[in-house]
């Protein structure tokens, strides 16, 4: 009999119970059934434990009310970013062909301002919620109750910075690309495997980078494909709300292609190119998958595997909309992507900070350094092409002590260049620099050599250096909000073997400190960019040894500097110009 | 000598019983036979099981089979790919990728590079008939009671290569019966099974009375409710019409086992 026929030429079943009775031998007291007694299912435990298929997904994006107004008067809305967010989470809509959802609705303040596809009772319930967190925009995913109380569990989470063109970003196909993948990136399900992309032998998959690619407008760095796939099914518990998946197969990547494309017929003709990515399904799905129920797709590596990359690609696509917003290049962004506007945003410097600052010593004990003030200037590019660039000079004017006729001094002063690489943190501060650093250090002091027992400075000696290398490594932490950036940050200098070779002292020193940007409200806007004024309040240690390298051999008697080691602690103040 | 003469005395009590009752199914079962309505459409009733909620303790829905101890911190799973035997059994079964995806798309603690809740095998698996210990001599078997993974006892070792067929074989041996009722529509009743058994033409099944809230029957002494002849099979899903039904055997719940025939009975006619 082949499955599904119909029985035929049935039995006698008289006959057949007696040979199958007799085969089993059935005692008739229920009571005395010896098998294994197990509690009442009707009075303990669950009663209904049954494993719900997923097939289809809604998602419903919720814009609070209180950024339902917050945009540039005149530019994009939330309404448009809701459209096009609609669209980016929609099945297959995302980067690399992401989205599960079959039906997407997007809210703001509770009235439906955009949806795509119908939603159905039976489906899984994602919701998107932006909301506003102090002077950043907040943007959760959460799942339908995955624990005991049915609350809502948000699986990802991530804070981008609330400006007036927030909408108008997410308004744009490739920033919300970004934001609607790194946000599903952290759910359980990455996108949805639409059958129409498997070749007919179901051994290859192919995933476009942009449902429909707006030709030479790239305006970020492309973000890789997955190396492998996870192709699954997915079931879920009604009762604990949790997950569980039946691992069909893998996709393994093989190559991406760039594949260059003409829409459009006479005037409305435009060329560009689509990237694909082509993977090898692995047999193990040809020989599971039948065809049948929808499967859905992750990361071979997981959810939430490349949560970094992608939180420092959303960082570095908003700078760059960011950049480009304030220096009045934002529409040219968005039409002819980066690389028509990096030569101007490079022209205007793009963003970044310009500040003086003056601070007094504050350690007491030295009569030489009590007293001593320093002057700074610092410059930070924050985004365009020289967008991680320090550049510091700090001067410490002369101070001089006189003791019994004899007259110590110090002067110093360093220039520092840096480059840093910035890397994005989800709590409390908003990312983490590391900067290394090149310096050049002047020293000019006249310190005793010979102190009697009562400290009178009997004799002094010159120490001097110029034009010093030194080499440094400066890590720091910054939480930037709308009113402030505070960071801290320690740095250390070590002498490298060859820069003794190069100068003739080895520099080493430690320092840490803190800087507070306080925004003062005033703007001006010149050529289209505006500009802000910061006031800064910094405070920094240092602990600082600059030994001499070539101090000959002293003959007896003789008496030479051969190392300064200074100590000192600066507070103060600074403006600085934000552009 | 008694304990002997017990046993002699059981036995007869029971082909005594097994008479007098064939009687009670016969009178039943001619009646059931005449007014047979006709058999609901397979596919339909099937789709509509899947929906249904039984008690946990009802039918195995979830198999976690281990090499390891129970208790191990990172248990090892016996299958490698659980599809195989998916399709020719109504059971799921939990294999290492599978349960390693599952534990990332929870993000489990377990999982690799997560740092998210610490959940224990039963809740991480949702697992309702776990056994482990597969690589010794007596491995365990536990059940779900409806709270908690709870031990049953030790069953027979498995031996032989991990194709479908064997170890789907072996499992039902371990359980201790060849299918689950999952819903009944009159005279017919949807059961879960082994393909491989479900296919064979014309055999009989005999429900186990009281076995509704029972995952696994280990001991061998049980007694019948009703008994069943099938009507229509796919894959490892049956529709079986009842022949015979003891007067006192209720409402034939869903989640009672069935012992079903491995043979089929030879043809009066033949």
């Amino acid at each position: 009999m082949r499955n599904g026929d119909q029985l035929q030429g049935r039995n006698s079943w008289v006959t057949k119970f007696f040979v199958f009775a007799a085969l089993f031998l059935v005692p008739v007291d229920a009571a005395r059934s010896a098998a294994v007694k197990e509690e009442d299912p009707a009075k303990t435990g669950p009663q209904a434990r049954r494993f719900q298929d997923i097939t289809s997904v809604a998602i419903e994006i919720n814009v609070a009310p209180e950024l339902s107004a917050y945009h540039r008067k005149g530019k994009v809305g939330w309404n448009k970013a809701c459209e096009r967010l609609t669209e980016v989470f929609s099945a297959g809509g995302g980067l690399w062909d992401s989205s599960p959802a079959g039906s997407v609705t997007c809210m703001i303040s509770g009235k439906v301002s955009a949806s795509t596809g119908k939603s159905a009772p039976g489906d899984f319930k994602i919701t998107i919620d932006i909301r506003r967190s102090d002077d950043t925009v907040e943007l959760g995913m959460a799942l339908p109750g995955l624990d005991s109380k049915k609350s809502p569990l948000t699986v990802s989470t991530f804070r981008i910075p609330l400006t007036e063109w927030t909408p108008q970003f997410l308004a744009d196909q490739e920033f919300a690309s970004l934001v609607a993948y790194r946000l599903l990136d952290g759910g359980p399900l990455l996108g949805r495997l639409d059958r129409s992309r498997l070749s007919s032998k179901n051994n290859e998959l192919r995933v476009s980078e942009y449902k429909s690619q707006e030709f030479k407008t790239r305006k970020f760095d492309s973000i890789d494909p997955l190396p492998t796939l996870s192709l699954y099914r997915l079931e879920r518990d009604q009762s604990s709300g949790r997950m569980f998946a039946t691992h069909l197969g893998n996709a393994k990547l093989i190559k991406t292609e760039k594949v260059k494309v003409k829409t459009g017929k006479g005037a409305s003709a435009r060329t560009g190119f689509v990237v694909t990515a082509r993977y090898s399904v692995d047999k193990k799905f040809m020989a599971n998958s039948d065809g049948s129920g929808l499967l859905w797709i992750h990361s071979g590596e997981g959810p939430g595997s490349r949560d970094a990359k992608l939180a420092a690609a959303v960082n570095e696509a908003h700078d760059r909309l960011t950049s480009a917003a304030r220096s009045g290049l934002l529409d040219n962004l968005f039409s002819k992507g980066y690389e028509s506007i990096s030569d101007l945003l490079f022209q205007t410097a793009a963003s970044g900070y310009l500040g003086l600052r003056y601070g007094r010593q504050l350690l007491t004990g030295n009569k030489l350094l009590e007293g001593a003030t320093m002057y700074g200037l610092l410059v930070e590019v924050r985004s365009g092409p020289l967008n991680g660039l320090k550049f510091y000079y700090d001067s410490f004017p002369k101070v001089s002590y006189e003791n019994a006729g004899n007259t110590t001094t110090l002067q110093w002063s360093r220039l520092v260049l840096g480059k840093s690489f910035s890397f994005a943190f989800p709590f409390v501060i908003n990312r983490i620099e590391a900067t290394p650093k090149l310096g050049r250090y002047f020293l000019s002091t006249t310190q005793p050599v010979e102190v009697d027992s009562d400290g009178t400075v009997l004799s002094t000696q010159k120490f001097e250096i110029r034009n010093q290398p030194s080499f440094s490594v400066e890590i720091s932490a910054e939480r930037a909000a709308r009113l402030y950036t505070a960071r801290i940050w320690y740095a250390l200098d070590r002498g490298i073997p060859f820069l003794p070779l190069i100068g003739t002292s080895a520099v080493s020193a430690e320092r840490a400190g803190a800087d507070l940007f306080l925004n003062s409200g005033l703007k001006s806007e010149v050529f289209g960019s505006e500009y802000s004024l910061n006031i800064l309040a910094f405070g920094l240690y240092e602990n600082l040894t600059i030994e001499d390298l070539k101090l000959e051999d002293l003959q007896p008697g003789e008496v030479a500097v051969s190392a300064i080691q200074l100590r000192s602690a600066y507070a103060g103040l600074g403006l600085v110009i934000n552009w | 000598m008694r304990s002997r003469f017990r046993k002699i005395f059981d036995v007869k009590i029971m082909l005594a019983a097994l008479v007098f009752t064939s009687g009670t199914f016969l009178h039943g079962a001619v009646a059931l036979a005449r007014t047979a309505e006709p058999a609901p459409d397979i596919d339909a009733w099937i789709a509509e099981a899947r929906e249904m909620s039984l008690p946990i303790q009802a039918i195995p829905q979830r198999i976690l089979l281990l090499e390891s101890k129970i208790e191990d911190p990172v248990p090892v799973n016996f299958l490698a790919d659980a599809t195989g035997l998916e399709k020719i059994s109504p059971f799921i079964f939990i294999d290492a990728a599978s349960s390693t995806l599952t534990a990332k798309l929870n993000h489990d603690s377990s999982a690799k590079g997560m740092k998210g809740r610490k959940v224990n095998l039963s809740e991480s698996t949702s697992a309702n008939v776990v056994i482990a210990q597969l690589s010794g001599n007596s491995p365990l078997l536990y059940v779900n009671n409806g709270e908690k993974l709870r031990k049953l006892g030790n069953v027979k070792p498995y031996k032989g290569e991990k194709s479908p067929d064997s170890v789907l074989n072996w499992l039902y041996q371990v359980l201790g019966y060849d299918g689950v009722l999952l819903a009944r529509k009159g005279s017919y009743v949807l059961v879960s099974g082994s393909a491989a058994v479900l296919r064979k033409d014309g055999i009989q099944a005999l429900a186990i009375r009281g076995s509704e809230s029972q995952l696994a029957l280990l001991d061998k002494k049980r007694s019948g409710s009703s008994l069943l002849e099938i009507e229509v099979a796919k894959g490892p899903y049956a529709v079986f019409r009842i022949l015979a039904l003891a007067k006192d055997s209720g409402e034939l719940p869903a989640g009672v086992k069935l012992t079903i025939q491995r043979e089929r009975g030879k043809k009066e006619s033949e």
